[in-house]
């Protein structure tokens, strides 16, 4: 249940008490260290199984990051304090670029499809996306309540 | 939307990096190809072209002296032929009904970009029922078909036929099933006997199953191609599959002929010999000019290294867990055709209205590349014998199946009539071509 927010500070979209956007966020965080795991799982088994469930884990870290992006970047421009936010923003778009390749890397048929590229891509990526969440804690209560 | 969808997938800059395997064209034919390092592009090379079919009066190219036109059109789907001694042909009307499930996100891409360069609405000849066997009578041999008839239809995916001792066996997707038959019949109106089951289910990635009988006729071989490009699928997907199998076909009892063959067609035995060759598409997604199609004689109990190597002992990098005990025994092949041509059809020259440099030789029907943005393949190659071995480089024969980015049609499999014609099933085009001879007095000409 939405409300229009009164008067005072900008509060980040979606109802009041849930906003949107930490809601999204943790999907491509928890998606790209996921598929990071399966990798370590493939290489350790060389079972196509953990293959096949990195390149899911990285389509729906880039559909749920897609989507927290986009409405990162409106955050992004409501936000009266960006210095912090845009950092995270940035960790958080650099990791869904790396995975974009990385998924046609992963598109290969078999061993090469992680090892060497696939597996150091997923592991810059999950590196990037935890670290774009560890930013969001400093960002958010500036965002969320200082801001304004 | 008739615009070809060459890099299909070019949505990012990498896409366009060179693909690192330049190579002269003309090295990867015969005994001894160049084989360039594989080469795994961010996003492998696509062309694929969209299928517009022939227009009335349309015909492929044939060198000069002979003449081509159809035998028969409208077909749906023809993939296969096969010519009797009375001067009926056998047409072998094919689809494979239902998609592979979907394993990885790149399957339904995958599927989407080979169905467009399949697809027959554009061709106006609206394609219904296919799975039947077509017959086709040319009784005086001059080319112009006097009927046609549905020999037998509500097959499973048909490809493979042969005619043996009253039998016609057919090679449905699924299994090897036989129907009461003699030369001359037109309908088949008996119940199908199954002989075997095939390696079928679910995935079925490369359907076609090739089939021909031993020149004793004591023996079936049928072709069964592996269910993925390189064991993708994982190995349970692939039992009894990439290889050739052996069938008793008085009681169905089948063992492997020859392993290791990724997708192996075209079955024929060398005229007067009982030397068995194949011609088989080699695996994709290692560049453009990796891996040579290829035709080969089949050893028997030989494995010819699929998916742990390819062109003998070169280990593909994509296989685990690798065998080298495996690709240690792989055979290399005898004659390479190119990257990517996709021969599936094979018949060699038994006829005498060709000229004589063309007795013995093969000729290769090479459905088309999808995997490099420069096609190969979309034609009938002729290849030389020489003491019923092959020899020099392949000389086009049937061309321009393809013409200004559009695919009129795309030759499958091929075959000798009994007048010495070659034909040419074109399941693109949904005809079946004749070529036939003229340049010299005597020889049946037409129009």
């Amino acid at each position: 249940m939405a409300r229009r927010a009164a008067p005072g500070p900008i509060r980040l979209l979606g109802p009041r008490t849930q906003p949107l956007y930490p809601a999204l966020l943790p999907i491509p965080i928890l998606c790209f260290a996921g598929a990071l795991i399966t990798d370590l799982a493939y290489i350790a088994s060389a079972e196509m199984m953990w293959l096949d469930f990195s390149s899911w884990l990285l389509l729906a870290g880039l559909i749920g990051g897609g989507a927290a992006g986009a409405l990162a970047i409106v955050e992004l421009v409501r936000a009266r304090f960006r210095r912090v936010f845009l950092m995270h923003f940035v960790l958080l778009l650099a990791a869904w670029i790396v995975e974009v390749f990385n998924s046609f890397i992963h598109a290969r048929d078999g061993w090469t499809a992680v090892v060497p590229s696939g597996l150091c891509l997923s592991i810059a990526a999950a590196a990037l996306a935890l670290v774009a969440g560890w930013f969001w804690q400093s960002a958010y209560p500036r965002s969320a309540e200082i801001a304004g | 939307m008739t615009r070809n969808l060459i890099t299909a997938f070019a949505l990012l800059p990498l896409a366009a990096c060179g693909s690192g395997q330049t190579i002269d064209p003309n090295s990867q034919y015969g005994a001894d190809p160049v084989l360039p390092a594989p080469h795994e592009q961010l996003v492998a090379d696509v062309g694929v072209f969209d299928t517009v079919g022939w227009k009335a009066g349309e015909t492929p190219t044939v060198p000069a002296g002979f003449q081509i036109a159809p035998l028969a059109q409208g077909l749906s789907n023809p993939r296969n032929v096969l010519p009797l001694a009375n001067g009926d042909v056998l047409i072998v009307e094919s689809r494979n009904e239902g998609g592979e499930p979907v394993q990885r996100p790149k399957d339904p891409i995958r599927d989407w970009l080979m169905s467009r360069a399949h697809s027959q609405t554009k061709s106006g000849q609206a394609p219904t029922a296919s799975n039947r066997i077509t017959l086709v009578r040319d009784a005086n041999g001059d080319g112009r078909p006097e009927g046609r008839s549905v020999l037998v239809d509500g097959l499973n995916a048909p490809f493979g036929i042969a005619v043996l001792d009253s039998f016609l066996y057919v090679a449905n997707t699924d299994a090897i099933v036989r129907y009461p038959f003699s030369p001359g019949q037109t309908r088949i109106t008996a119940p199908g006997v199954k002989l075997v089951d095939l390696p079928a289910g679910p995935i079925n990635h490369h359907w076609t199953k090739s089939l021909t009988a031993s020149p004793d006729g004591s023996r079936l071989f049928v072709s069964v191609g592996s269910n993925s490009n390189a064991m993708e699928r994982g190995v349970d997907a692939e039992r009894d599959r990439a290889a050739i199998l052996e069938v008793d076909p008085r009681t169905g009892l089948m063992k492997p002929y020859a392993t290791g063959l990724r997708n192996p067609n075209g079955l024929t035995f060398y005229p007067g010999s009982k030397t068995l060759w194949t011609v088989v598409n080699e695996r994709d997604e290692l560049g453009p000019n990796l891996v040579p199609d290829y035709m080969t004689s089949v050893r028997p109990g030989g494995f010819y290294g699929w998916p742990y190597s390819y062109y003998g002992q070169h280990v593909d990098p994509r296989v685990r867990p690798q065998r080298p005990d495996l690709v240690a025994r792989a055979i290399r092949p005898d004659y390479a055709l190119s990257s990517h041509v996709a021969a599936l059809g094979l018949t060699f020259y038994t006829g005498n209205s060709f000229p004589p440099r063309f007795n013995g030789g093969a000729f290769v029907g090479e459905h088309g590349s999808w995997n490099r943005t420069d096609p190969h393949g979309y034609k009938v190659v002729f290849i030389n014998f020489k003491g019923a071995r092959p020899t020099g480089n392949p000389q086009d024969f049937v061309t321009g199946f393809l013409k200004d980015g559009k695919a009129r049609g795309r030759p499958v499999g091929v075959a000798i009539d009994r007048t010495g014609a070659l034909l040419v099933a074109d399941d693109v085009g949904n005809t079946l071509w004749r070529v036939s001879y003229s340049g010299q007095a005597g020889a049946a000409s037409r129009r």
